[in-house]
C-alpha cells in the first residue's frame, strides 16, 4: 500500500473538524446566544486562514489522482473567502441574536459552506468540483430557510432550491457528456483529450450545459431571475453570506472549467459569456434604477458586477483573469459591507429595508451615513475607493485585447449605475429624516462596519496590495 | 435480419420498462402512483446494471432505494396528501413551448450522437473476467477516490444537520410533576410577605 500524503489537505480536514467541533460545543453550552460556538468558529476560521497564508505553495500540484489541486490561485481564493466569511459571521451573529435561529447550527453550517467552497476552488476533478458545489448549495438552501416563522425565507429557499437543482442538473448533464466523449474526469486529462478529440462539436454541446450551470450560480443574466428574490427573501444575515463568499468560490470554478479545462474551446465559450456579461451589465444596472428595496437594489447591482467580472474572463490572458479575480474579491468585500450596514440598521423586529426608510440617515447619524456612502461610492467605482481599480483593470484588459467597443459599453453602463448609487447618497444626506433611527446595540458590529468600510477606502488608496496577489495567481 | 440474443432482449425489455415507468412518474395524476412507478424505475435500472455485471450496485440499489428510501418517500407523500391535479392547471398552457424545446433538443442530440461517440469509455466488465464487484468498488472508493468519497460523507452529514435545524422546534416542556422539587420546597420559596404602604386617596386637583 502506498502512503497517502495528507499535509496539502490539512486546511480542509481542519475545517471539517472545526464544523463537527462547533456542533459538539453547541450541544454542551447552556448559553442561549452560543457565544462559545461563535468564538470557536471565528478563531478556527482565522487560524486556518493564517495557516493558508503562511503555507502558500510555490507551484501548482495535483494530489490524489488529480482529485485535489493546490496552486497559488486556489490558496489565495481560500484565504479571501475565509476572511469574507468571518466578516459575514460577525454581522450574522448580531442579526440572529434575538431572532428565531438555531445559533449553533448557523455557525456549523457556515463552516460546512466554507468547506464546500474550499473544495470547489481546489478541485482538479469534475467529481470533486461537483461535490463541492453541492455541499455549498445544500448548506445555503438550509440556511435561507433557517429562520423560524419567516415564510418569505422559506419561499426564497424553495425558489433557490428548485432553480439550483436545475442548474446542478445542467452541470451534471454536461459532465456526463464530457465523460462519455473523453472517458476522463480529471481536468488535466480532459483538457488533453479535448485537444485531440474527434467530436469537437459534441464537446462544445456538453460545454454549453456546464457554462449555463455556472452562469446560474454566478447569477448572470439569462439565469438571474432567482437572485433578487432570494437576496430579498432570505434573512439578511444569510444574504450577507450568500452574496459574498460563494461568488469567489464560483469564480474559482469558472476559471477551473473554462480557462483551465476548456482552453481549446475558447472560441466556443467566449461568445456565450460575452452575451451573458453584456446582458448582465445592461439589465442589472437598468433594473436596479427602478428598485425601491435596498436588498433588491444590491442584488441587481450584484448581477451587473458579475457581468463586469465575466468580461475580464472574456478578455482572457493573465491580465484579464487577474482583473476578474481582483474584481470578485473586491465585490465580495463591498457587498459584505453593504449588507452588513442593512443588518446594522435593523431592530429586533424590523429592518429598514426600503430606500424611503433610510432617508436622512446622514443627518441623524453622520458617521454611519458616511460609511453607507463609502459603500455606494465604492460600488459605483469612484476613484479613491477600491471599487474603481478592478473596474479599471477590466476595462484595461478589454482594451489591451482589442475589445474597445466593449470597454466603451461597460463605461457607459457604469455611468448609468452611478445614478442609483448616488441616489442612495442623496437620500441619506439631502432628504429630511422621517423617523428616529435605532441601530443594533452591539459594539462588535460597529467596529466591523467601520473596519469594513474604511478598508474600502484604504485598499483603494493602495490598490496594489490585493492586485499583486491576483497577478501572482495567474503567472 | 439478425435475431436478438437473449441479453439484448433483456436489455430492451428493461430499457423499455425504465422509460415507460419514468414517463408515468412525470405524467401520473396520482402522486402515490408516481412514487410507485419511481420504484419500478429503480428496479428496471437495477436490472440494467445486472446486465452490465455490476451485481453489487444492482443489489444495493434495490436494497437501499427500493427497500428503504422509496418506502419512506411513499409514507411522506401519503401523509402530505397534496392534490397535484390543481397544481397542474397551467400545464397545457406551457405544453406547446415545452414540446418545441424538447423536440429541438432531441433533433440536436440525434445530430450529434452516433455509435462511435462514446468509444472512449472504459468497457464494461466482460464475462470472462473473474473479478469481485465489491472488492473492486471498495478498492476504488477507499484508495483512488477517497477524497470525493469523504466529501460525499460530509454532504450527508450536512444534510442531516440541515434537516434537523429546519424541523427542530426546541425543547418541549413537559407538564409533569417533579416530586423531588415539590417535597424539598420551603416556606421561603412559596410565601412572600409584602407590606403595602397605606394608600391615601388624594382628591384630584380641580
Amino acid at each position: 500500500m502506498t502512503e497517502i500524503e495528507l499535509t496539502p489537505l490539512l486546511p480542509e480536514i481542519a475545517l471539517l473538524i472545526l464544523g463537527c467541533l462547533v456542533l459538539m460545543v453547541d450541544l454542551f453550552t447552556t448559553d442561549r446566544e452560543k457565544q462559545s460556538c461563535y468564538l470557536v468558529t471565528q478563531l478556527g476560521l482565522i487560524g486556518i486562514a493564517i495557516y493558508l497564508a503562511t503555507h502558500l505553495p510555490i507551484k501548482a500540484f495535483d494530489y490524489y489522482l488529480d482529485t485535489f489541486r493546490v496552486d497559488i490561485f486556489s490558496q489565495l481564493l481560500k484565504i479571501a473567502l475565509i476572511i469574507i466569511s468571518t466578516l459575514a459571521v460577525v454581522y450574522g451573529r448580531v442579526f440572529i441574536r434575538g431572532r428565531k435561529f438555531l445559533r449553533g447550527e448557523f455557525y456549523a453550517l457556515v463552516i460546512f459552506a466554507v468547506l464546500g467552497m474550499c473544495i470547489l476552488v481546489s478541485g482538479g476533478h469534475l467529481l470533486t468540483l461537483y461535490l463541492g458545489l453541492e455541499l455549498l448549495s445544500l448548506t445555503m438552501y438550509a440556511m435561507i430557510a433557517m429562520e423560524r416563522g419567516n415564510s418569505i425565507g422559506s419561499e426564497a429557499a424553495v425558489k433557490y432550491f428548485i432553480t439550483g437543482a436545475i442548474a446542478s442538473g445542467f452541470i451534471l448533464y454536461g459532465i456526463s457528456l464530457i465523460y462519455g466523449i473523453t472517458g476522463q474526469l480529471g481536468l488535466t486529462a480532459i483538457a488533453e483529450a479535448i485537444a485531440v478529440t474527434e467530436h469537437p462539436l459534441l464537446v462544445s454541446f456538453a460545454m454549453i450545459f456546464i457554462v449555463a450551470g455556472v452562469a446560474f450560480k454566478l447569477g448572470l443574466v439569462p439565469f438571474h431571475m432567482w437572485l433578487p428574490d432570494v437576496y430579498q427573501g432570505s434573512p439578511t444575515a444569510i444574504t450577507t453570506f450568500i452574496a459574498s463568499a460563494p461568488k469567489i468560490a464560483v469564480f474559482g470554478l469558472t476559471v477551473r472549467l473554462l480557462v483551465e479545462t476548456f482552453s481549446d474551446l475558447t472560441e466556443a465559450w467566449q461568445p456565450l459569456i460575452l452575451v451573458a456579461g453584456v446582458l448582465s451589465i445592461a439589465i442589472g444596472n437598468l433594473v436596479a434604477i427602478a428598485q425601491t428595496d435596498l436588498k433588491r437594489l444590491l442584488a441587481y447591482s450584484g448581477i451587473a458586477h458579475m457581468g463586469y467580472m465575466i468580461l475580464g474572463i472574456y478578455a482572457g490572458g493573465s491580465v484579464g483573469h487577474s482583473a476578474a479575480m481582483y474584481y470578485v474579491i473586491t465585490y465580495a468585500l463591498m457587498t459584505t459591507a453593504g449588507f452588513g450596514l442593512i443588518i446594522f440598521l435593523s431592530r429586533e423586529s424590523y429592518i429598514y429595508e426600503t430606500l424611503d426608510e433610510i432617508k436622512g440617515l446622514g443627518r441623524k447619524n453622520p458617521w454611519y451615513g458616511l460609511m453607507m456612502s463609502f459603500v455606494m461610492l465604492s460600488m459605483a467605482g469612484i476613484p479613491p475607493f477600491i471599487g474603481f481599480w478592478p473596474k479599471l483593470e477590466i476595462f484595461r484588459s478589454l482594451v489591451l485585447n482589442g475589445y474597445w467597443q466593449l470597454a466603451v459599453f461597460a463605461v457607459i453602463f457604469s455611468v448609468v449605475g452611478l445614478f442609483y448609487y448616488l441616489r442612495v447618497i442623496k437620500l441619506i444626506y439631502f432628504d429630511a429624516p422621517e423617523h428616529e433611527f435605532q441601530f443594533v446595540r452591539s459594539r462588535s458590529i460597529r467596529f466591523a462596519i467601520t473596519f469594513n468600510c474604511l478598508a474600502l477606502l484604504l485598499f483603494g488608496l493602495v490598490p496594489d496590495t490585493i492586485y499583486q496577489f491576483c497577478l501572482d495567481a495567474f503567472t | 435480419m439478425s435475431s436478438l440474443t437473449f441479453e439484448q432482449l433483456l436489455f430492451y425489455g428493461f430499457s423499455g420498462l425504465l422509460i415507460m415507468s419514468a414517463l408515468m412518474v412525470v405524467l401520473g395524476k396520482n402522486s402515490v402512483k408516481s412514487v410507485l412507478f419511481l420504484v419500478l424505475c429503480f428496479v428496471a435500472s437495477a436490472g440494467l446494471w445486472l446486465l452490465l455485471r455490476a451485481e453489487f450496485l444492482a443489489v444495493a440499489l434495490v436494497l437501499v432505494y427500493v427497500g428503504a428510501v422509496m418506502v419512506l418517500f411513499l409514507f411522506v407523500v401519503m401523509m402530505l396528501d397534496v392534490n397535484f391535479a390543481t397544481k397542474k392547471a397551467g400545464f397545457t398552457k406551457v405544453l406547446p413551448l415545452a414540446l418545441i424545446i424538447a423536440l429541438a433538443f432531441l433533433a440536436l442530440m440525434k445530430q450529434f450522437f452516433n455509435a462511435e461517440v462514446f468509444n472512449q469509455l472504459p468497457s464494461a466488465v466482460s464475462a470472462s473476467d473473474n473479478v469481485n464487484n465489491v472488492e473492486q468498488l471498495g478498492l476504488l472508493l477507499y484508495t483512488d477516490y477517497f477524497y470525493p468519497f469523504e466529501i460525499a460523507a460530509v454532504i450527508l452529514l450536512v444534510a442531516m444537520v440541515a434537516a434537523i435545524s429546519l424541523t427542530f422546534r426546541g425543547k418541549r416542556n413537559r407538564k409533569s410533576q417533579n416530586i423531588d422539587k415539590q417535597v424539598k420546597v420551603t416556606k421561603a420559596e412559596r410565601l412572600r410577605i409584602i407590606s403595602f404602604e397605606k394608600e391615601v386617596n388624594k382628591e384630584p386637583k380641580a
